[in-house]
């Protein structure tokens, strides 16, 4: 076993995109059906704010090919 | 004082506490207990302090409670209270509920239900929707508020214009709902909504750009449906039905905007809005709908700078214009201004048939009598 985690609820997502060069943030998990996942990154921030803005940095990088990301929190689990 | 000062103190409430959920119910509480203390002690010289001392002993109580299962949820309630913090606690509570990861329909559900102090089956009958459906968007907005990490802050400058932009859609989609529904509770609560919205976050031009529009479209509430329920177009309108004092305000309202120079969509409506008050001057207009298609290039906005500029040039400048837009194959109105144009032009059968597809799409029974009405002309020739 390399890496794994769990995720949260698929309420707690939210997917990124860019229109015209303008961020779109939709609530939900990334609905098309193709191609869904072609890859993730994880990172350590402390609200949905931070999260969105990298999101969005990486979707400004990926223009040639319309990028969408979904962005979702991974379970914390308490002791 | 219950409706004024409630969604300040719920604000406040949920600084302390990271939990809307437990704020309204200490909140609740709290109320609870002053209804049956009040009648009997008196008014409190600070009625709204009282309540707040009163919740957060409450919040202390819980969280002890809390924290007696868990030693991690201790010391959750981390900052000092002082009263000066209030109407940021206000703004927090408002860019929180308007949110745009969260849904639209959340958004609306969410400030209506925490800042505007609807009970969830008011808000239920004011969109026509089943009670269960209202309470599940709450619950899940609350849920992804905490779950995924929205934080309960006003946006700094850099962010604030786009988050802005969200939070006012919401108050215009409220105040829209209820106007075109002619339910008046949403519209009257958006126009409160704003205005609060106004004397917390001063000076912004389109906040009073928004609430100028709301103003000035609400003025002509009680002269746009006859009697038996159909539409009335504006220059059909009697005048004497307008509300004055919404006009003036309004008006005073978006001049003041306008001077700010930050230009933007609901200042043009609302200046659009405010020609059309005073006398319909129809090229002024249209010079204000060209200026808002750079902000708003949209079907619709296009459709009604169409309409301006077959009263303004003509109408076949009009129609080809409508002709040109894409999108709008089942909005009404499309089809009813065409009709118009054809009319106009002559073009009786073309316009027949606009006329009816236009009836057939309209959702409500006053936009399905307008044009019939109007229609009334054409089937004599």
């Amino acid at each position: 076993m390399v890496a794994g985690d769990a995720l949260q609820p698929s309420f707690t997502a939210t997917t990124i995109r860019l229109d015209q060069g303008k961020r779109i943030a939709t609530d939900g998990p990334y609905a098309e059906s193709k191609e869904q996942l072609g890859g993730f990154y994880i990172v350590d921030v402390n609200n949905i704010d931070e999260a969105t803005a990298i999101a969005e940095r990486i979707c400004r990088l990926h223009t040639w090919n319309h990028a969408v990301l979904e962005v979702r929190p991974i379970m914390t689990f308490d002791a | 004082m219950y409706r004024e000062e409630r969604s300040r103190i719920l604000a406040t409430l949920i600084r302390w506490s990271r939990n809307i959920d437990d704020a309204e119910e200490v909140l609740q509480d709290a109320f609870t207990k002053a209804a049956s203390r009040w009648p009997s002690d008196g008014l409190p010289n600070n009625p709204a302090a009282w309540i707040l001392e009163i919740a957060k002993h409450r919040l202390v109580d819980i969280r002890r409670v809390e924290s007696r299962r868990s030693e991690l949820l201790s010391q959750l309630i981390v900052d000092n209270p002082t009263p000066e913090e209030l109407p940021d606690d206000i703004l927090r509570l408002i860019f929180t509920c308007c949110h745009p990861v969260l849904s639209p329909e959340s958004q609306i559900a969410l400030t209506l239900r925490t800042l505007g102090g609807l009970a969830t089956p008011e808000i239920a009958r004011a969109f026509l929707l089943p009670e269960p459906t209202i309470a599940q968007r709450i619950v899940r907005a609350k849920a992804k508020i905490s779950n995924a990490g929205i934080p309960y802050r006003v946006p700094d400058t850099s962010e604030l214009p786009q988050r802005l932009d969200s939070l006012l859609a919401v108050l215009y989609l409220i105040f829209n709902e209820g106007y075109s529904t002619l339910r008046p509770t949403l519209a009257t609560e958006a126009i409160h909504l704003a205005s609060q919205l106004n004397t917390w976050l001063p000076a912004q031009a389109e906040v009073e750009g928004l609430l100028a529009l709301m103003l000035l479209i609400h003025s002509r509430c009680d002269a746009r449906t006859a009697p038996d329920g159909s539409l009335i177009t504006l220059d059909q309108q009697d005048r004497t039905l307008w509300h004055q004092t919404e006009i003036k305000a309004g008006i005073t309202l978006v001049e003041q905007a306008l001077k700010r120079k930050q230009l933007g969509p609901y200042q043009l409506q609302a200046a659009i809005a405010g020609v059309h008050a005073e006398s319909t001057d129809w090229p002024q207009i249209e010079r204000l709908y060209a200026e808002l298609l750079r902000f708003d290039n949209t079907p619709v906005v296009r459709l009604n700078h169409a309409i301006a500029v077959s009263y303004s040039c003509g109408w076949q400048q009009g129609l080809d214009l409508l002709n040109a837009i894409e999108g709008l194959d089942n909005y009404h109105p499309w089809h009813a201004a065409r009709a118009q144009f054809l009319r106009h032009l002559g073009r009786f059968a073309e316009a027949r048939a606009a006329f009816d597809r236009a009836i057939r799409l309209a959702p409500t029974r006053a936009e399905r009598e307008y044009p019939s009405r109007i229609q009334a002309p054409i089937q004599k020739h």
